[in-house]
C-alpha cells in the first residue's frame, strides 16, 4: 500500500534549492505559522490549502459543524491580505447577488454596475451546497476565468481570486449538491477531522487564556503585501517539472478512466490543476524541481473532489490508482 | 463476490472451452484422409497442456507480460512468442516447400496460426482485452473451419459452440452491467437465451440435414466466400479457390453468381437451389469426392438436361442449364496413375540396376534371381521381414510407406532403398508369407522381383531405413572398397581420361563421403537438368560432351558421368532406374502422391564396407531423402552430445554445473553480489547511471530483506526509515539526479555522487536495511 499521506522529508541538496526570493519564502513560513496556529494541529491540511492557495486552486472544505472550517477560511482570507467577501448561501441567493448587477442612476441617468462579492481577492463561500443550482452556476465562469459577464457585459475579477468554499456534508434538508461541473472548478476538497486530544486541549486551553472567539489583533492583520501571492503563485507556476513526472501523471490519469471501479475519470483540467498543486507542493519544500512524492502526496484531496467511485474514502481510491502505476525511476532529462 | 466469480468464469472456463470446440473443429477441418480419429482430440489436450503451462509462467513470472499505465502489457519476451506463434505455421508451412515435402494449402496454415493465436491469448486469464481477443480468433476459426471442414463431428462442436458463446455474452454483459453500478447488480447466467439460441442453432443444423444433406456445408454457405473469383487452387474446397469451377467443378455445392456463365451452364445443383427450392437429386459432397477417384467420365456426361419446371412467379434467372461442354470436364488430377504413394517424400522407389556401361548403355548385372527368404514375426505376422540386416552407424529412423498399384504392369517391384519389411495391404498369417516367398524374388542386390504383376489396387506397405546425413558424413571409414571381380569400378578405357579429369578436381578432398557429396553438389551446381539435350549417336565420349559442350543433358547423363567419375576416384557405384516420387505432386485432398510415367528416373548407389548401398541424386532439382529426427530425437542427441563433452573436459563441466546451481538456488545473492562489485568498484559511468545503479541494488537488498519495494512506491517513501546521512544524501543526489533541472544535478561533481553512491552502498548494506524494516 502506497502511503499517500507522507510528509516530504527531503532538503534541497547542495545547488538544488529554490532560487526564489527569501522574503517571499519567509512570508510563506508565517502564513502557514498563522493557519496552524488558527487550525491547531492540522498541519496536513494546511499544507494542503497551501499548495491549492499556491497552484491558484479553489478549495472546497467539507467536513461537520464546528470543526473549523469557517476559522481556517477566515485565517486564510485574513492573512494573505487584499479584499476579502463572505458569502453566506442560504436557498434564497441570486446569481446577482454573486457577480452583481446594474443599477440605474438616476442622478447620472444612466445603469451604473454594482460588483457582488466575486469582485475581491479571497471569496469565502460559506455553506455553498445551501445556495440553489441557479446561484452555484453564478460561481462557474467566475472560478473558472476569472471573469463574469452581467447584461452581456464582461467584468474582469482580480487576477488573485480565490475561491474557498465550505459544506456540510450530512445535513442534506435544503441543501443542494454541488454539480460535477461546479466541482471540477475545484482543486481539492479537504476534510479537517475532529482535532487529537492533545490539540483539543490546546484549543481549550488558547480560548481560557484569549478573549473567547476574539481574534488577538496580531492575527487580524495580513501577512502578504499587496502582489506578493501573485508572484509566490507565478513562482509555482514556472516551478520546472521532469518529462518522465508528466508521464506518471498521465498514466495515472489514464488508470482513473480504464479502471471500472470508477464512474468516471479525471479530466485534462483536474490533471492540469495536479500538477499544478505538485509544483506548489514542491516550491513549499524549498525544492526547485518536483519529485513523485509531490505528486503522490496531494493525490487524495484531489481525487476526493474529482472521482467517485466503489472505493468509499478518497485515501482508498489515490492508493488504488497510485498502486497501479510504477513510480518512474529512469532518467529522461527534457525538463518543461 | 458474484462479480469475481463471473469474471473467473469467462477467464478461466468459457473462454478456453470455446477456444477449445473451435480448435478442435479447426483441426478436424484440416486433418487429412487416413488419420487416425483420436490425432485430431491428441493435439488439442497438447494445446490446452501447452497452454496452462504458458499460463503458470504468465502468473508467477513477469517475463511475458507487466503492468504499465494501469494494465497488463506484454514484454518483448510475451510479443515474441506471440509472433512466433502466428508466423511458425507459414515459415514451416515455406521450408516444407524449400525442402520438397508435402504442401500444405495456404488456407489450411492459417487455420494452425488462427488456432496458436487462439490459444496464446486465452493464456492471458488475467487480462479481459486478450479474453476478448481469443474469443474473436476462435470464432473466425470456427467459421472457417465450417466453410473448409467435411467432417460431420464439426456440427456438434458448432452447437456447443454456439451455446457457450451466447453464455460468454451474457456473463461478459453481466460483469460490466454489474461493474458499472456502484452496488453490484447479481450476476447470472441467462439461461433462457443460452438454452433458446441453442435449440434455434440445432434446429437449423436439422433442416439443413433434411434439405441438403451435408451439414457443414450449410453452415459454411453462411460466411462470405470468394466463389466467382479465378484463383483456383486444386485442393480448395466448398467455393474457396475454386476459380472456374466455381459451380460447376467437383464443388457442386459453391455459392456463385446466379447469373453467371458458369451457374447457369452448370447441371450441378447449387446452394441457390438447396436453400430456396430443390430440384433434381444434388449429389452428395462424399460421392463427388470419391468421384475423383473413380469414373468422372460417367457423372459429367449428362448434357442438356432441364429442370423440371417449378411455377414459382417473380423468378430472376433461368432454370435451364445448357450443360457444360466437354472440353470443360475436370480432369482427375491424380487419375491414370502408375503408383500411388503415401508417406514422406521425396522418395526414390528402385526397379533397375546397371552395372557395366560400354560407352553408350549401361547394362544389368549378370546375377542370378534369389529367393526373397522373407520371414514373420510373433509381434506382428502381417509384416514379412527381410533376413538382411543393415549397418546401423549411419541410419536414423524407419519411415513407412504404401504404394498402391495402379496401371504399372511390371514384374518388378519399385521399392525404396535399405528396405527392412514389407506387408501386402493386412493381410495376415502364413499363407500370405508363403505366397509371397513363392512370388517375390531378388533379381538384383536391391531390386525386388515377381512371377507376375500386381494386380490394379494392390496395397503394398513398405518399411525402410533412413539415411542419417550427419550420421553418414561422420562415418568415412564405412565407404565401400574395390574387391576382386567387383565391376562396380570398371570404367570403359576411352572415357577414362574424361572421367578422371573431373575426379582430379576433387583430390584434394578426404576419401569419404563428403569427397563423394562435392563431386555430385558440383555437378547439381553447374550443369543443367534438360531432357532435350541429348547425347549425338555419333558421339564417342558421352562425359566429355556432357561436360564440355551441352553442360547439360537428361538425369541418365548426370548418373552416367557421376558413376564413371566416382569409379574412377575408387568408388564402388552402380546406376539405379526407378521412380522418383516428387512432393510437389503430393495431392492434398487424397493424401498421396500419384506417380506418373514422367517420374521415371535415374540416380546412383554407392556401396559401403558392409554391402548396402547408400542412394545419391547427382540431377539438379531431385533431393535425396535424408532422415530429419524429430524433436524428441534432436534432444536426445543433444543430451548425448552434451554428457560426452562433459566427460571430456571434467572441469570444466563442474565449474559450469556450479554457476548454474547458484544461478538456479540463489540467483538474487549472486546478483547483489555482483551489482555491489560492480556500484563500488566500476569507474566508467556517469552520474546518472551510477546513481539507477545504485538505486537497482538497495532494492535487490530490500528484496533479500523480504520487503520488496513496490513499483508504485517511490525511493523516498521506502527507504525513508533508514535514517543515517548516507541513505539522506543519496536519495537527495538520486532524486536531482532524476527530476531536478541538468544545470542543477551538473553541479554536483562526479566524484562527489561517486562518493555518495559508494557510502549508500556501505551504510545501507542488508543487516540495516533488516534491523530498519522490523522496527519500521
Amino acid at each position: 500500500m502506497t502511503n499517500t499521506n507522507q510528509q516530504i522529508e527531503l532538503d534541497a541538496p547542495p545547488g538544488t534549492s529554490n532560487s526564489a526570493n527569501p522574503r517571499l519564502f519567509e512570508r510563506l513560513s508565517a502564513l502557514r505559522n498563522r493557519l496552524n496556529n488558527a487550525l491547531k494541529g492540522k498541519e496536513p491540511v494546511v499544507e494542503h490549502v497551501l499548495s491549492g492557495l499556491l497552484a491558484r486552486g479553489h478549495i472546497l472544505l467539507e467536513d461537520l459543524p464546528g470543526l473549523g472550517k469557517t476559522t481556517l477560511a477566515r485565517a486564510l482570507a485574513t492573512a494573505i491580505g487584499g479584499r476579502f467577501a463572505r458569502l453566506q448561501c442560504t436557498p434564497d441567493l441570486l446569481p446577482n447577488d454573486i457577480t452583481g448587477f446594474n443599477l440605474f442612476n438616476q442622478k447620472l441617468r444612466e445603469f451604473e454596475f454594482i460588483p457582488g462579492p466575486v469582485f475581491s481577492d479571497v471569496l469565502l463561500a460559506d455553506e455553498i451546497n445551501r445556495a440553489t443550482p441557479r446561484a452555484q452556476s453564478a460561481l462557474l465562469e467566475a472560478m473558472a476565468e476569472r471573469q463574469v459577464t452581467v447584461d452581456n457585459e464582461r467584468h474582469q475579477l482580480s487576477q488573485q481570486f480565490f475561491v474557498i468554499a465550505t459544506q456540510n456534508p450530512i445535513e442534506h434538508h435544503g441543501t443542494y449538491p454541488l454539480p460535477e461541473a461546479q466541482l471540477d472548478r475545484f482543486a481539492l476538497k479537504l476534510s479537517i477531522g475532529y482535532p487529537a486530544p492533545d490539540d483539543e486541549l490546546r484549543i481549550l486551553s488558547s480560548a481560557v487564556d484569549g478573549e473567547g472567539d476574539m481574534c488577538a489583533e496580531e492575527d487580524t492583520q495580513p501577512i502578504l503585501q499587496p502582489g506578493e501571492l501573485r508572484q509566490l503563485q507565478t513562482q509555482v507556476a514556472q516551478l520546472p517539472m521532469a518529462t518522465t513526472l508528466q508521464r506518471y501523471l498521465v498514466d495515472l490519469a489514464t488508470v482513473t478512466r480504464s479502471d471500472t471501479q470508477f464512474e468516471h475519470g479525471l479530466s485534462p483540467r483536474a490533471v492540469l490543476i495536479w500538477q499544478r498543486l505538485s509544483q506548489a507542493r514542491a516550491f513549499m519544500d524549498c525544492r526547485s524541481f518536483v519529485t513523485p512524492d509531490d505528486i503522490q502526496a496531494v493525490a487524495p484531496p484531489l481525487f476526493g473532489l474529482h472521482m467517485t467511485g466503489t472505493h468509499t474514502t478518497p485515501d482508498e481510491m489515490a492508493a488504488n490508482v497510485l498502486d497501479q502505476v510504477a513510480v518512474p525511476v529512469e532518467s529522461a532529462k527534457r525538463i518543461t | 463476490m458474484l462479480l469475481r466469480q463471473a469474471s473467473w468464469t469467462e477467464t478461466h472456463i468459457l473462454t478456453p472451452l470455446l477456444v477449445g470446440c473451435s480448435a478442435l473443429a479447426g483441426r478436424l477441418a484440416i486433418t487429412e484422409p487416413g488419420t487416425p480419429w483420436y490425432w485430431p482430440p491428441v493435439i488439442m489436450a497438447g494445446y490446452f497442456v501447452g497452454t496452462l503451462v504458458f499460463s503458470a509462467c504468465i502468473t508467477h513470472t513477469r517475463w511475458f507480460v507487466r503492468t504499465g499505465n494501469g494494465r497488463e502489457q506484454l514484454t518483448w519476451a510475451g510479443t515474441a512468442v506471440g509472433v512466433l506463434l502466428l508466423a511458425f505455421p507459414f515459415v514451416a508451412g515455406f521450408a516444407r516447400i524449400l525442402s520438397s515435402a508435402h504442401f500444405r494449402p495456404l488456407e489450411q496454415t492459417a487455420l494452425v496460426a488462427l488456432t496458436n493465436i487462439a490459444f496464446f491469448a486465452a493464456a492471458f486469464t488475467n487480462t479481459q482485452r486478450a479474453g476478448s481477443i481469443a474469443v474473436w480468433v476462435s470464432f473466425v476459426l470456427l467459421i472457417s473451419s465450417l466453410m473448409l471442414g467435411e467432417s460431420t463431428a464439426i456440427v456438434p462442436l458448432s452447437a456447443a459452440y454456439g451455446g457457450l458463446s451466447v453464455a460468454w455474452l451474457a456473463t461478459r454483459y453481466m460483469r460490466r452491467v454489474s461493474a458499472a453500478t456502484s452496488r453490484g447488480a447479481p450476476v447470472r447466467v441467462a439461461v433462457v437465451p443460452v438454452v433458446g439460441l441453442t435449440l434455434l442453432l440445432a434446429g437449423i443444423t436439422a433442416t439443413s440435414t433434411r434439405l441438403s444433406k451435408g451439414i457443414p456445408n450449410t453452415w459454411g454457405e453462411w460466411a462470405p466466400s470468394s466463389g466467382g473469383s479465378r484463383w483456383a487452387n486444386p485442393a480448395a474446397l466448398l467455393g474457396i479457390g475454386d476459380g472456374d469451377w466455381v459451380v460447376s467443378g467437383p464443388n457442386a455445392q459453391s455459392t456463385g453468381s446466379v447469373d453467371s456463365e458458369y451457374f447457369l451452364e452448370s447441371d450441378q445443383p447449387s446452394m441457390y437451389d438447396v436453400l430456396t427450392e430443390v430440384y433434381g437429386d444434388p449429389i452428395p459432397p462424399e460421392k463427388m469426392l470419391r468421384a475423383i477417384f473413380v469414373d468422372q467420365e460417367k457423372l459429367l456426361s449428362q448434357r442438356g438436361h432441364k429442370a423440371p419446371h417449378i411455377g414459382t412467379a417473380g423468378r430472376q434467372f433461368s432454370l435451364y442449364r445448357k450443360g457444360r461442354s466437354q472440353q470443360n470436364a475436370p480432369a482427375p488430377e491424380d487419375a491414370n496413375a502408375l503408383l500411388y504413394a503415401e508417406g514422406h517424400t521425396p522418395l526414390h522407389l528402385a526397379m533397375n540396376v546397371y552395372e557395366r556401361f560400354d560407352g553408350v548403355n549401361w547394362h544389368e548385372p549378370n546375377e542370378e534371381q534369389v529367393a526373397c527368404e522373407l520371414e514373420t514375426r510373433e509381434s506382428d505376422t502381417s509384416w514379412m521381414w527381410l533376413p538382411k540386416r543393415h549397418a546401423t552407424e549411419m541410419l536414423g529412423g524407419t519411415r513407412k510407406h504404401q504404394l498402391r498399384f495402379g496401371r504399372l504392369n511390371s514384374e518388378r517391384l519399385p521399392i525404396p532403398n535399405l528396405l527392412e519389411r514389407i506387408r501386402l495391404g493386412s493381410h495376415q498369417g502364413t499363407s500370405v508369407q508363403e505366397w509371397a516367398n513363392d512370388v517375390l524374388r531378388w533379381e538384383h542386390d536391391g531390386i525386388l522381383g515377381a512371377t507376375q504383376c500386381m494386380p490394379n489396387g494392390t496395397f503394398l506397405e513398405v518399411a525402410s531405413r533412413a539415411l542419417d546425413r550427419s550420421a553418414l558424413f561422420q562415418a568415412n571409414d564405412l565407404v565401400g572398397h574395390h574387391v576382386a571381380e567387383d565391376h562396380s569400378v570398371d570404367v570403359p578405357k576411352h572415357l577414362r581420361a574424361s572421367a578422371r579429369a573431373l575426379a582430379d578436381g576433387f583430390e584434394h578432398i578426404p576419401r569419404g563421403w563428403k569427397q563423394i557429396d562435392a563431386l555430385l553438389s558440383h555437378l547439381r551446381k553447374h550443369f543443367v537438368h534438360d531432357r532435350d539435350r541429348l547425347v549425338p549417336s555419333d558421339c564417342e565420349d558421352p562425359i566429355h560432351h556432357f561436360l564440355h559442350q551441352a553442360r547439360g543433358g537428361p538425369a541418365y547423363q548426370f548418373v552416367t558421368t557421376a558413376t564413371l567419375a566416382l569409379r574412377s576416384l575408387g568408388y564402388p557405384t552402380r546406376v539405379v532406374s526407378g521412380f522418383y516420387v516428387d512432393p510437389k505432386d503430393y495431392v492434398a485432398t487424397a493424401g498421396h502422391t500419384p506417380i506418373r510415367a514422367d517420374d521415371a528416373h535415374f540416380w546412383i548407389e554407392v556401396r559401403t564396407i558392409h554391402g548396402d548401398w547408400i542412394t545419391f541424386d547427382p540431377t539438379p532439382g531431385y533431393l535425396n531423402e535424408w532422415y530429419r529426427p524429430t524433436l524428441l530425437e534432436s534432444a536426445r542427441r543433444f543430451i548425448v552430445g552434451l554428457a560426452d563433452r562433459m566427460v571430456a573436459k571434467p572441469l570444466t563441466s563442474l565449474a559450469g554445473i556450479l554457476i548454474s546451481i547458484l544461478l538456479w538456488w540463489r540467483p538474487l545473492w549472486l546478483q547483489e553480489r555482483l551489482l555491489t562489485m560492480w556500484c563500488l568498484w566500476w569507474p566508467l559511468r556517469s552520474s546518472e547511471r551510477r546513481l539507477t545503479d545504485t538505486l537497482r541494488l538497495l532494492d535487490i537488498r530490500s528484496r533479500l530483506c523480504g520487503r520488496q519495494r513496490p513499483p508504485a512506491s517511490t525511493p523516498l517513501a521506502w527507504y525513508r526509515s533508514v535514517h543515517n546521512p548516507a541513505s539522506r544524501d543519496f536519495l537527495q543526489c538520486l532524486y536531482a539526479s532524476l527530476y531536478g533541472e541538468p544545470e542543477t544535478t551538473g553541479a554536483a561533481e562526479q566524484s562527489d555522487v561517486q562518493q555518495t553512491c559508494r557510502a549508500a552502498v556501505r551504510a545501507m548494506d542488508r543487516d540495516s536495511l533488516q534491523r530498519r524494516f522490523e522496527s519500521a
